[in-house]
């Protein structure tokens, strides 16, 4: 494999269920090293795609290739350096934690040794005898992040890792993905915790009907949702005309009494003067920064989306 | 390598699963039924007198005699591992493999495994290792609970060296008369990729070819319909199981006239036909599983 080579790429990745087609030419390209945000509301296709990166679900067409090889072609080579946690984590219910670990470990070939050190990373070791069964919710995912990096793998594929956590495991978890990322690991993380993602990732996808509708950088995508926030009383046609003649001042957007100015932030003083001596009342300016999930709503609300990139 | 690993991991999930020692305690337990009952009613019968002046009857109290002393005791205990031995094997093979289906473990499994075919067959030398040992656990409980049943009556039997010896080719012949339902179950466990599909459909076949019992009689017509009638499972299994009946002094043909040894298969009609419902079973099985998409749990 070469050194360089993404982690993932998918090209023209489509995957038919009879006359449904639930992932439709996904083309993705992950970068070795990187934590890759992997959204998209429920349905849209992202667990059939991250079947179809392990292997599990045969593409309708396109294909799929992890850290080099071809999933389709060279399933062992491609999958031999991943771990992944797909969707709630399923064990043998009568087997300890443990064990559940050793079944895994002893298929591969693998001592023993890296059980304790993979319930150990996600702290499960004091109930690590206790039956699978009996487990919390947060448990499993404990066990399944630890499934998942039995083997300390290249690539990690988490499929809403912190789902079910408390709070304080919720941080856990995300520290332990920073530290795996920052280890040289990559991870494609699929998570429905939008500040989760925003916090840990620096590119995302966002799929949906199963068609990526944006990807891109992290702060590339909500650099379009950086500007200044203005509130007027009374009718905002005359502060629009106004401000759309500035040449600093990009788009003016207007959503319901409120104007959504393209401009830099640290200029809000400058444009509440404007307003203020052209005698337009301002009832609330300041600078604003779009969140991932305002981002991630408005994309996905929008009907038709275009792909933004 | 890889396979040994795979077997390493599926004997830990069969060994340390209740339902395997469940299904070995009852197979058990009905082991000790029968041999208990069996020895308490040949005592009944030579306390009674019973037999004495009628043929048939007395022809299956010297065959039942034959069962409670060695070696016959071990061909009695073999007739009880292919008997119901094969209902015992179906849920244990569906149990292992639709398990995987409805709790969902398949797809962790194959995710880390993607060679399916490995997989799967890992799998089915496992669950037939586990039979194999069922066997040598029943061997055991027989001859120790025969032996100490013979020894009340003073009467334990000889087994020699040439029994022993036998011993091995018994149980593998066992396990090959096991096959075919063990590869059947397997193969419609993953087809409805279900349990229940699993036992449901090996059991209802179990019930089937019993029916076919009733086709013997159009075997008695002889030329096609006994041809006809040889090309079943039962008929060709039935070749084996009485290999292994004669390997340890046993003649139930001598109390069940129903068994016609002459029209029984040969044995190497037998051993063909079997595997070639074996490779059939196991080929569809293969191809599904290497086939389908693996999803989530059920």
């Amino acid at each position: 494999m070469n050194a360089d080579a993404d982690a993932i790429l998918t090209e023209g990745l489509t995957k038919r269920f009879g006359a449904r087609t639930v992932v439709d030419d996904l083309n993705l390209a992950v970068r070795a090293g990187e934590i890759f945000g992997f959204l998209g509301p429920n349905g849209a296709g992202k667990t059939t795609t991250i079947s179809m990166l392990l292997g599990l679900v045969r593409p309708s067409a396109g294909r799929a290739i992890l850290l080099g090889y071809d999933v389709q072609r060279q399933p062992e080579l491609a999958l031999r350096a991943v771990g992944a946690m797909v969707e709630a984590p399923a064990f043998y219910p009568y087997l300890s934690g443990r064990d559940n670990l050793r079944v895994l470990t002893r298929a591969s070939g693998l001592p023993d040794t890296h059980v304790a050190a993979a319930l150990d990373l996600v702290e499960l070791t004091d109930r690590a005898d206790d039956r699978f069964k009996v487990y919390s919710q947060g448990m499993r995912q404990r066990l399944g992040i630890a499934a998942a990096l039995l083997h300390s793998p290249r690539l990690v594929i988490l499929d809403e890792p912190t789902s079910g956590l408390d709070p304080a495991g919720q941080l856990e978890i995300r520290e332990l993905i920073r530290t795996l990322a920052n280890s040289g690991h990559t991870i494609f993380l699929c998570s429905h915790m939008l500040h989760e993602v925003e916090q840990l990732c620096e590119r995302v996808a966002i799929l949906k009907a199963g068609r990526v509708i944006a990807q891109g950088s992290v702060a590339e995508l909500l650099r379009r949702g950086r500007g200044v926030l203005v509130r007027t009383v009374g009718n905002p046609a005359q502060a629009i005309t106004l401000l759309r003649g500035v040449a600093w001042i990009g788009a003016v957007e207007q959503r319901d009494d409120t104007l959504l100015l393209d401009a830099p932030a640290e200029r809000t003083a400058e444009i509440n003067a404007l307003l203020t001596a052209h005698a337009i009342p301002v009832a609330e300016i300041r600078g604003y920064e779009e969140r991932l999930e305002d981002f991630f709503l408005e994309v996905t609300r929008t009907e038709d989306s275009g792909a933004v990139t | 390598m890889r396979m040994l690993n795979l077997i390493r991991a599926e004997w830990l999930k069969l060994t340390r699963r209740p339902l395997t020692w469940v299904l070995l305690a009852v197979f058990l337990g009905l082991l000790v039924l029968q041999l208990l009952a069996q020895f308490v009613f040949l005592q009944l019968a030579a306390s009674l007198g019973l037999a004495s002046d009628q043929a048939t009857f007395g022809a299956q109290l010297a065959e039942w005699q034959r069962r409670t002393v060695f070696p016959g005791l071990l061909g009695a205990v073999f007739g009880h591992i292919n008997g119901l031995g094969g209902v015992f094997a179906v849920i244990l093979t569906a149990g292992a493999m639709g398990s995987e289906y409805s709790w969902g473990t398949l797809r962790t499994q194959l995710a880390r495994h993607p060679a399916r075919s490995r997989y799967l067959l890992g799998k089915l030398a496992t669950l037939l290792a586990l039979l194999v040992v069922a066997m040598v656990i029943t061997l055991l409980l027989g001859a120790a609970l025969g032996g100490l049943l013979g020894a009340l009556v003073g009467n334990v039997g000889v087994i020699d060296a040439s029994d022993l010896l036998v011993l091995p080719l018994a149980i593998l012949r066992a396990l090959y008369v096991l096959l075919p339902y063990v590869l059947l179950t397997l193969c419609l466990t993953i087809v409805g990729r279900s349990l229940l599909v699993g036992v449901a459909g090996g059991l209802l076949y179990l019930v089937f070819e019993a029916g076919f019992g009733a086709f013997a009689t159009f075997a008695r017509l002889g030329g096609l319909w006994q041809a006809i009638y040889n090309l079943t499972i039962q008929q060709n299994i039935n070749t084996l199981v009485q290999l292994n009946s004669h390997a340890f002094g046993l003649r139930p043909e001598e109390a069940t006239p129903a068994i016609a040894l002459a029209q029984l298969p040969s044995p190497l009609q037998a051993s063909l036909v079997v595997a070639l419902y074996c490779v059939s079973f196991l080929a569809t099985a293969l191809y599904v599983f290497r086939k389908r998409d693996i999803t989530g749990a059920a």
